[in-house]
């Protein structure tokens, strides 16, 4: 190639020319980048799954779906297995606690859940003790203050009665002496 | 105390037993229902819709006129397995013949169910029982169980437990026609 061609192209590439200087830059750059794609996806895969402890804690607010009365937490059942399985996915997904026990009762209904929402027949479970609790406290506080009230009047009652008791005595002792 | 008084607390008495009976009677039905016996043959078949795995819903009463089996199952249910391939057996040879196939994953996780239905090639349409509405409905208490509707949507005949063999689903099947 004729010299001047040479300089010719050499002066059409050089906006694209790198400086010296910079080319070892980015190839360190470059290299990093490389090796940093792999650290994070070995970070990915290496992610430690959510704890048995934190499986545990949600697992205790769910019904084992085959047995009765009886916790995930506290089951050794196939389904319930499967269950915590499908729970420790979603903890290590991002998934809060409520949303999980919210995903569980839409997909198995209220029922499941160890403490049901407060609405439909659930609400029963809600109003009953509590409305049981204020008659009961209607009730006894009525018991108090009519066994006070009584226990005033009895003791009112009381005090009068030994006095007349007394005065008929001394009459009679009286009329003992008197001989009528 | 006076007899107005009198009959006026009897009355607040009578009315908080009668509150109390009426309440345990409401709290108690749920039991006696759980306790009751399952379906019988005989008996209407409960009417239920459902969006199987592949996002097409059913509904039980657009049936009439067929043989609905439906199969309750799940995937951590060993003796579901043993009977998938009958089921699947038996919808290809009377799938075509006015016989319609449900099955109905209970209690069981989307994930692990779609997985059983890839695992044991059933390819009639299966879904979840989301919410746990059907399952009651049918009083199931365990998996799997089975119930042949009749073209009428009475229900024919209840298998509690897995078939043992095509002749047996067959049988249930012919005299439900």
């Amino acid at each position: 190639m004729p010299v001047s061609r040479q300089t010719e192209l050499k002066s059409k590439l050089l906006p694209f020319l790198l400086p010296p200087a910079v080319l070892p830059a980015l190839l360190l750059a470059l290299l990093l980048l490389f090796m940093a794609v792999p650290i994070h996806a070995a970070s990915a895969q290496e992610a430690t799954p959510p704890p048995d402890d934190a499986v545990n804690a949600v697992a205790a607010q769910i019904y084992c779906p085959v047995c009765d009365g009886v916790t995930l937490d506290a089951c050794e059942t196939k389904a319930c297995e499967q269950w915590r399985e499908d729970i420790r996915d979603r903890l290590a997904a991002g998934w809060t606690e409520e949303e999980i026990l919210g995903y569980f009762a839409e997909q198995y209904g209220d029922q499941v859940l160890a403490a049901p929402p407060p609405r439909g027949f659930s609400l029963l479970i809600y109003i009953v003790p509590a409305a049981g609790i204020v008659t009961g406290a209607f009730f006894l506080t009525r018991s108090i203050w009519r066994w006070r009230t009584q226990g005033q009047e009895e003791a009112r009652t009381s005090i009068r009665v030994p006095n007349q008791e007394a005065k008929t005595a001394d009459g009679k002792h009286d009329a003992e002496h008197t001989g009528e | 105390m006076t007899e107005q008084k009198k009959q006026g607390k009897a009355g607040i008495l009578v009315l908080l037993l009668g509150g109390l009976l009426v309440l345990l009677v409401i709290l108690a039905l749920p039991l006696i229902r759980a306790r009751e016996a399952g379906l019988k043959a005989g008996s209407e078949a409960p009417d239920f819709t459902f969006t199987d795995f592949e996002g097409s819903t059913h509904t039980l009463s657009s049936y009439r006129g067929n043989v609905v089996v439906i199969n309750f199952w799940a995937s951590w249910c060993d003796p579901c397995a043993e009977e998938a391939a009958i089921l699947e057996q038996a919808y290809q040879e009377y799938g075509d013949e006015d016989v319609v196939f449900l099955g109905i994953a209970y209690s069981d996780t989307e994930s692990k169910s779609r997985a059983y239905v890839d695992d044991y090639g059933v390819t009639y349409p299966n879904g979840p029982d989301k919410g746990t509405k059907i399952s009651p409905e049918y009083h199931v208490a365990g998996v799997p169980e089975t119930f042949i509707i009749d073209p009428a949507g009475v229900l024919a005949a209840v298998k509690i437990g897995p078939f043992s063999s095509l002749e047996e689903l067959e049988t249930l099947i012919l005299q439900a026609k």
